[in-house]
């Protein structure tokens, strides 16, 4: 592939970002276009958008912005920052793991408001960000928690992970699980497409499922997914999550029991245990239904 | 107050053949995320150039907190002529050095499967010679090596790029036949240095025991404590069967000299996936 004067970004933004999603949270970032990536990426027989989110919960007393934002796409987030905070100050900054599309603004959004701190899991980050203050990076394991006020952010293990560093979170007042890489979902391409959760779009078909949805883990083809299925479900069980807000993903909100289910049957048919896990759509729009209720 | 991290051992270390590693050491503390707990010493981070007549293949870039010295040292290896830099990832310690190198060598490329547009994900916008250049719009991406294809350097010098048959996050490693240097990205980057340990090892240290090793796998190859092991040993095993390596060359850590040396390590390597536990 070489470049030319057709070039396109691929990293795009959404005029519907950044919107209120449910209580405190917010959602921002954009979209990476998958045809644009070039490669093997040019022969994927459909267009996709891969997500590329960030979120923000603006509690009564403090502020956290949950991922950076992808690093390709730091003048759009600005902008949402700017917008989305108004008048309040930044406190928080939670990258969930070293990886560009998650932290890549992490520097530029630490240098851009000076009284934020990054929390989370934040090893590493001094050698990628050699300008931060390293008393600016505080880090944290899974079980703390930090308090904006009305609002209660508890970090998490994550179920599957891309690095070992990973921290999922979950905010208790508005039941927001931070899920990172995990329960994400590519969109079709369209000019209408970018920008919209979960209840706002037509679940897509099982045919092209295999397309959209992918288990950003390694290994995944030689690791059995039951056991992470079952921590999965013990998670939902204890935490009860009415927003699943994923960083390659739009918000899950209001149809849970339809999105989710899809997405873990997909799951289910990725690990070494394939063959042997049936009923897992079922099983969970059940376990769904009945937390919601 | 910001204090700068404090790089000691900025060496280029010339490994023959043409093929020289670059990068610096930093010191190992409990903010280190890719070693065990209790990790002591200093980590070198490598970069490795493969020179060829007038043309080189730069294997990653280092993290941003090298990009300086690297270029530099670049810079009296290689001073001008045809450049290639190839990523085995796109992580943020393979990524940080890839802007300058790019603007330091004008008609550079990239060599990059494609993963999120790589050029999107690194200072793009560089002042050449007073000019503003998007490298996104300039730099050739050359796609076609991975997942087991070639580059060829200099006419006649071939460099291979295996799928991994042990890895987080990596597309390839590279094999360069001619000096027998395998670049292994995140794997075998296990090998620390303490008290002034050369930056090659041509023989492991009595501490790296397959417990050593099964602990740091266990930190970067994590899911391997849910995986089928059989299988990522079996990969390991028919790779290196057909393999002959007389260098390894990771992104982190020691570079492991000679063909007994490699095959010991190896060896460490299974004999650790066997001991990480299961989780």
């Amino acid at each position: 592939m070489t470049n030319d004067d057709a070039f396109q970004s691929a990293y795009i933004p959404s005029l519907r970002l950044p919107r209120p999603v449910a209580g405190a949270l917010w959602w921002g970032g954009g979209c990476s276009d998958v045809k644009r990536w070039g490669g093997r990426f040019l022969d994927e027989p459909i267009h996709r958008h891969q997500y590329c989110s960030c979120y923000w919960l603006l509690g009564a007393e403090k502020t956290m912005m949950v991922e950076t934002g992808h690093g390709a796409q730091w003048p759009v987030i600005e902008a949402q920052i700017e917008q989305v905070l108004g008048d309040r100050r930044l406190d928080y900054v939670f990258p969930s793991h070293q990886e560009i599309p998650h932290a890549g603004n992490l520097g530029r959004i630490l240098a851009k408001y000076p009284d934020a701190v990054a929390v989370g899991d934040v090893s590493d980050y001094h050698l990628y960000f050699p300008g931060i203050d390293r008393d600016r990076l505080v880090d944290n394991v899974p079980g703390d928690r930090i308090e904006l006020g009305d609002r209660t952010v508890e970090f998490l293990e994550p179920v599957w992970s891309d690095l070992s560093t990973t921290l999922w979170a979950f905010e208790w007042t508005d039941r927001v699980l931070f899920s990172v890489d995990v329960m994400e979902y590519s969109h079709l391409d369209g000019p209408l497409s970018c920008g919209l959760m979960s209840d706002e779009i037509e679940l897509p078909s099982d045919e092209i499922r295999k397309l959209l949805v992918f288990l950003l883990q390694p290994g995944a083809r030689d690791t059995p997914m039951e056991p992470g299925l079952r921590r999965l479900r013990e998670l939902f069980s204890a935490l009860r999550p009415r927003v699943v807000a994923g960083s390659h993903a739009a918000p899950i909100r209001d149809n849970l029991e339809v999105f989710i289910p899809w997405i873990l049957e997909e799951y289910a048919a990725t690990g070494s245990d394939s063959g042997r896990l049936g009923g897992v759509r079922a099983e969970w729009s059940e376990l769904l239904a009945s937390l919601a209720g | 107050m910001t204090t700068p991290v404090a790089l000691t051992r900025a060496e280029t270390v010339d490994l023959g053949e043409g093929v020289t590693r670059l990068g610096a050491l930093v010191a190992i503390d409990e903010r280190t995320g890719w070693v065990p707990p209790g990790t002591t010493g200093f980590e070198p981070f490598n970069v490795y150039v493969v020179r060829e007549g007038d043309e080189a293949l730069v294997v990653n870039s280092g993290p941003a907190v090298l990009a300086g010295t690297v270029l530099a040292q670049l810079g009296t290896v290689f001073p001008s002529g045809s450049l290639a830099v190839a990523l085995t990832r796109n992580e943020f310690e393979v990524l940080g050095g890839l802007a300058g190198m790019l603007a330091a060598y004008p008609g550079a490329q990239v060599v990059y499967p494609g993963a999120g547009s790589i050029l999107d994900w690194v200072e793009f916008r560089q002042t050449i010679a007073g000019v503003e250049h998007d490298l996104r719009r300039e730099v050739p991406i050359v796609t076609h090596p991975f997942f087991g294809g070639d580059f060829v350097l200099g006419g006649d010098r071939k460099l291979h790029f295996p799928i991994p048959p042990l890895g987080t996050l990596s597309f390839a490693w590279i094999a360069d036949e001619r000096s027998g240097a395998l670049f292994t990205s995140d794997a075998f980057g296990f090998l620390h240095v303490e008290n002034g340990e050369p930056l090659v090892a041509s023989e492991l240290p009595a501490r790296v025991t397959p417990e050593y090793v099964a602990a740091h796998l266990a930190k970067r190859f994590y899911w391997l404590q849910a995986a089928d092991r059989r299988a990522i040993k079996a990969a390991l095993g028919q790779f290196f069967s057909a393999t002959r390596a007389r260098l390894l060359c990771p992104t982190r850590g020691r570079v492991i000299a000679g063909e007994a040396t490699v095959a010991a390590a190896v060896d460490l390597v299974m004999s650790g996936i066997d001991l990480i536990e299961a989780g």
